[in-house]
């Protein structure tokens, strides 16, 4: 507890006469206006004894609508600020901002959504969503002006780094934070460093080497007396909280596994991805060597004995198929789903250029072979991706291409003669949709992307997830690298599929934020947490049962010798559970106090 | 005369307000450096601040794209120097020497308070660049409602000298003989967020962009659906009705050896897509159509929105455009040939075609000096180890992120942004280091 | 006004004394454009009347093409000397303000 210091108001609080509210509307270009009457909000509201200025304005986010707000505290007097507008989760923290920047405590402001709430759901009925937004805003009014100003809690913050994964985007992580002076663990489960691109010769579309990428990022890890590389080590419990995390690991070593604890000011995640795998007789998988993933084809390519034809698997091969999206832009109801009952419907990014690389191998390998490509769309958006493509083409490889409405089959030894043994079966789209059967002695699948097993990870760390299974940033344009959890950032694939350029951009973007929190010694924490009256307390410890984050609280002695509760601002996270179970009001939230709701629903009911 | 002027000095100058340049600034502010941002624009927020809505999320670009401009403007470690040109930036020792020069907006930034009331006594209509001359600005103007900062800028190329504005000006700001000023900076590191053009709308002269009034641009598109557009409304330029039925041609600058664009420009597919979606929102009973080669729907959430769409009714055909005619009343006439079927290829005609271009990089080393640097074939600056470290450039202290390194998206455009703050500060770290020592 | 305005504004005319001296040539070229912009500005704003007309109305009422119109109908809407009023079929309408 010694590096925190909790929430109190401070001295010098206006009384309620004293008490007087800016209220700004936001037309959010026409996304509020077009809908609720804001001239009319703005009037309503305005007639509130509190009410010192009621304004509305087209942007109040942008610079000059924050002006605004600065003026009124600074020339007349607002001393509590509620502003209605769009979610407080895109700009609750800007508006608190101004607020400090005009000398105001930032806390003495209220943020209403009158757009995800109001203007957006009730778009055809302008009158009755103009009143809802009155009623919000007077609500935002008297929860306000009953609002004592609070101070950030401020937490020690540990300058280390615990970066999960060694994989390149890991790697990355792990090099960029230590070169910022930030002590760094990396734990890896692997006995090896360098994850997926370890199963890989050569990355499209360059053909760099992938040992070679791996061998540079290593040798940078290794070389960085900052970082500790944990190979053979598995995740076993992370505790504490942003600034201050417990890390605990097991490494398997020549005498036993050995636990190691160490403390850490943030983590980031890069447990990367593991391939689709298709299930027994999807495309004749399982039920003939001649099908493969693409995974399993580029590990064999790489053991073909040179020659015009290839042999895989001890049969001379001349008819290569190549089919796309397998696991991936999967429609319901006609691809199985996984064991959670959902199908793949994301795009998997790379499995397009991917194949188109693995084509072009073989057949610098293999000039003989005939190649057939399946697909639905071609996906090569990246530098230097369309030129695979192009030259493919060029190559004579054959495309077919399908509707969603008609998959493609697998016919396994449907061949009289044997030669060559299987069928695709595809009602190609290029030749007017006829049905079009292609003779091959094999069938690659270029298979999608899953993210790693890490139910254990995200359970431990209470992560979210996106219906794609895949770790959820908090918003993709807004934070795009960090996770709900403060102080947990992502890099790569645990994300989402990406290629190496893009994984290892992520790296060095988590490690950037990881960075910036750690770089100022201490960080600055919201201070809606429960606070408790110790006066009022009456020791009964109901709360704790209710508690349900761990050390948030525990029974103590307050000055007087009382069994009292007592809260670690930095574990609560301000459920208010514990305020549930209190009669005599002595355990509240800071900033959401029952007198606080009594007054929002008044204010709701009374027109 | 340069060598009159003091020089500045500051640990990183980023090159670009645009989102990308924006958010390096603010990964390297936040970590305690000093930052200077250069930007040629009259206001930050490059080509974000001017869209619509954004994809896949649909949030309004400006609600994502102010906060970040103002946070920029009002951020302790940083300053911004807008309407200002990098003229060169050269290597000196382990830092940078930039020569920068504030273009004049015949403005006295210290006394203009951005009362407009210059603009509304200006009498000289122009066409509006921010609106991409579907509007109109005046001569005198301050660039559009959300710019950073609220100055205006007096066009002397175009001012007719009628005195207006100069006595409607309250606190007499008006500088007709405002010079150019240029001024040095010195900086341990450069970040290059240079962004991106479109390709041009008459790359593709068969496509009528430019000569036929109701073939528009992404661009304009995206101010006809913007909240504070310059029709109030989504209309076409011909005459101001409202479209039936809109089209949209993919690839229209794009994978196209001819136009000198080979490569796929990555984020057309889904900004069409999401142009559908928002003229079907405001525009319910009109048919829109998109014609495509393939729909690359790539990135995080992104099938599942171009899936939305279809749902929405939006008619994807998979054809190719041969040419774009217009009949007498202005309504273009798209002839296509259908991929799926066998059949001759047909004319349809629209009430408005958007033509889906391309982006080409906005600097091109060997073509606007500045500083010499390494590109690809694609012209976009290239990285010697993009796997290990996308952002770096030819030139170690120079890093780069965003449009700059080739076409990309608004999500890929911030997180590159990071990893070029990153690498500028690992290499501020140790060059700083080196000089104590 | 205090005093001092009055004076820089007053050296604002200055400067714009001799720049018109200095600018004579170009001076009457971009006057000869202004009599042309006031010209349509006033044709648009005349073609409206009272009434709530459709660019191709205001158009045919101008004499100029639709796209003009439109153009300036855009421009004097910016400047709040239009407005829109309402639809007309496929075209809204606009109206003095």
């Amino acid at each position: 507890m010694s590096e925190t210091t909790s929430g109190s108001p401070s001295p010098g609080t206006p009384s309620r006469e004293e008490i007087r509210v800016g209220v700004y509307v936001c037309h959010c270009g026409g996304n509020i206006s077009d809908v609720v009457d804001v001239a009319k909000v703005v009037e309503e509201v305005g007639r509130h004894p509190s009410v010192e200025v009621s304004k509305h304005f087209p942007f109040l986010c942008s610079d000059p609508g924050q002006q605004l707000i600065l003026e009124d505290i600074r020339r007349n007097g607002v001393n509590r600020v509620v502003v209605s507008a769009c979610s407080p989760f895109l700009h609750e923290t800007t508006f608190r901002k101004a607020l400090q920047r005009a000398g105001l405590n930032p806390y003495l402001y209220e943020h209403v959504n009158v757009r995800e709430q109001v203007s957006w759901v009730h778009k055809a009925k302008r009158e009755s969503a103009t009143e809802k937004a009155i009623r919000l805003t007077l609500a935002g009014v008297e929860k306000v002006a009953r609002q004592d100003p609070l101070e950030a809690i401020r937490v020690q913050a540990e300058p280390h780094v615990v970066v999960i994964g060694a994989g390149i985007a890991g790697m990355r992580a792990a090099v960029s934070a230590a070169r910022r002076g930030l002590r760094v663990t990396l734990i890896e489960k692997s006995d090896r460093t360098g994850g997926r691109l370890n199963e890989l010769a050569t990355l499209y579309p360059d053909n760099e080497s992938a040992r070679a990428v791996v061998d540079d990022l290593t040798q940078m890890v290794v070389g960085d007396g900052n970082i500790d590389l944990c190979l053979n080590s598995r995740l076993t419990m992370v505790d504490g909280y942003v600034g201050s995390f417990t890390v605990g690991f097991e490494t398997r070593g020549p005498e036993g596994p050995i636990l190691r604890q160490v403390r850490a000011g943030a983590i980031i995640l890069a447990t990367g991805f593991r391939h689709y795998e298709p299930f027994e007789g999807e495309l004749g998988y399982g039920q003939s060597p001649d099908v493969m993933t693409l995974p399993e084809f580029n590990r064999a390519l790489e053991s073909t004995p040179p020659g015009d034809l290839p042999t895989f698997g001890g049969r001379r091969v001349r008819h290569v198929a190549f089919v796309h999206c397998v696991g991936s832009r999967q429609i319901e109801g006609v691809h199985r789903p996984q064991p959670d009952g959902r199908v793949n419907d994301y795009c998997s990014r790379v499995c397009c250029t991917a194949a188109l690389h693995s084509i072009h191998r073989l057949m610098d390998k293999h000039p003989g072979v005939r190649v057939f490509d399946v697909y639905r769309d071609i996906r090569t958006y990246g530098r230097g991706h369309e030129d695979l493509y192009e030259k493919a083409s060029k190559r004579g490889v054959l495309f077919f291409r399908h509707t969603e409405e008609n998959q493609p089959t697998v016919e396994l030894q449907a061949s009289q003669n044997g030669h060559p043994p299987h069928r695709i079966r595809v009602r190609d789209v290029l030749t007017w949709n006829e049905e079009v059967e292609i003779p091959v002695d094999l069938v690659v699948l270029a298979t999608g992307m899953m993210p790693s097993d890490i139910g254990g990870i995200v359970q431990t760390m209470k992560l979210p997830v996106g219906s794609d299974r895949f770790l959820q940033e908090v918003h993709p344009k807004l934070r795009p690298v960090e996770v709900a959890n403060n102080g947990v950032f992502l890099a790569g694939t645990c994300q989402g599929p990406m290629d190496a350029v893009e994984a290892v951009a992520a790296g060095e973007a988590a490690a950037v934020k990881a960075s910036i929190l750690l770089s100022k010694g201490v960080i600055e924490m919201d201070p809606f947490v429960a606070r408790v009256r110790e006066e009022r307390c009456d020791g009964c410890a109901l709360c704790l049962n209710e508690c349900e984050y761990r050390g948030a609280l525990a029974m103590a002695e307050s000055a007087d010798g009382r069994k009292v509760a007592r809260v670690n601002p930095a574990l609560c996270a301000g459920c208010g559970a514990c305020a549930a179970v209190c009669e005599p009001r002595a355990i509240e939230v800071a900033g959401w106090s029952l007198d606080q709701f009594d007054a929002m629903v008044d204010a709701l009911v009374s027109r | 005369m340069i060598a009159n002027h003091p020089v500045d000095k500051a640990d990183a100058l980023v090159v670009g307000a645009g989102i990308a340049g924006l958010q390096a600034a603010l990964d390297l502010a936040d970590q305690g450096f000093q930052v200077v941002i250069a930007e040629r624009q009259p206001s930050i927020g490059g080509h974000m601040i001017n869209l619509s809505k954004v994809f896949p999320t649909l949030d309004c670009a400006s609600c994502i794209t102010t906060p970040r401009m103002a946070s920029a403007s009002h951020h302790p470690n940083i300053r911004v120097f807008t309407y200002t040109e990098v003229e060169a930036i050269r290597p000196v020792g382990d830092r940078f020497e930039a020569t920068l020069t504030r273009k004049p907006r015949h403005i006295d930034e210290d006394r203009c308070i951005g009362c407009k009331r210059c603009e509304e006594a200006c009498t000289v209509y122009l066409p509006d660049e921010y609106e991409h001359g579907l509007g109109a600005k005046k001569a005198v103007s301050i660039p559009f409602t959300n710019a950073i900062p609220q100055y205006p800028v007096l066009d002397m190329d175009e001012c007719f000298l009628c005195g207006g504005c100069a006595r409607a000006c309250p606190t007499d700001a008006i500088d007709y003989l405002q010079q150019p000023e240029t001024f040095r900076l010195e900086a341990g590191a450069v970040i290059l967020a240079t962004g991106y053009d479109m390709t041009p709308m008459d790359a593709k002269s068969q496509y009528g962009g430019g000569r036929l009034p109701n073939v528009i641009s992404p661009w304009q598109a995206e101010r006809l659906l913007a909240p504070h557009g310059p029709y109030g409304g989504v209309l076409r330029p011909s005459d101001g009705k409202v479209p039936d039925s809109i089209a949209f041609v993919q690839c229209a600058g794009s994978r196209d050896l001819s136009l000198g664009v080979p490569y796929c420009s990555r984020v057309c597919c889904m900004y069409a897509i999401k142009q559908a979606m928002l003229l079907s929102g405001s525009l319910p009973i009109a048919d829109i159509t998109i014609y495509y080669m393939d729909i690359r729907a790539f990135g995080k959430g992104y099938e599942q929105f171009y899936l939305n769409a279809k749902a929405m009714g939006i008619e994807f055909v998979k054809a190719k455009v041969a040419r774009i005619t217009e009949d007498e009343d202005h309504n273009p006439i798209v002839r296509i040939e259908r991929q799926e079927a066998d059949a001759a290829p047909e004319e349809v005609r629209h009430d408005l075609v958007i033509l889906s271009l391309g982006m080409v990089p906005a600097w091109v080393p060997d073509r606007d000096g500045i500083v010499p640097l390494q590109t690809g074939s694609d012209r976009f600056l290239l990285s010697p180890k993009p796997r290990v470290s996308p952002t770096l450039t030819s030139l170690p202290g120079v890093f780069a992120c965003g449009a700059a390194t080739g076409p990309k998206d608004i999500v890929d455009s911030i997180v590159e942004a990071g990893a070029a703050a990153m690498q500028a500060a690992a290499h501020l770290q140790r060059t700083l280091a080196g000089a104590v020592r | 006004m205090d005093q001092e305005t009055t004076r820089n504004t007053s050296r604002a005319l200055e400067q714009l004394k001799r720049l018109r001296q200095e600018r004579a040539e170009d001076g009457r070229r971009k006057a000869e454009r202004q009599k042309e912009q006031n010209r349509l500005q006033k044709a648009v704003l005349e073609a409206l009347g009272d009434a709530e007309r459709t660019v191709p109305e205001i158009a045919e009422a101008a004499g100029l093409d639709a796209r003009t119109a439109l153009w300036w109908v855009t421009a004097l809407r910016k400047y709040n000397k239009v407005e829109t009023a309402g639809k007309r079929g496929d075209y809204p309408t606009y109206r003095r303000k």
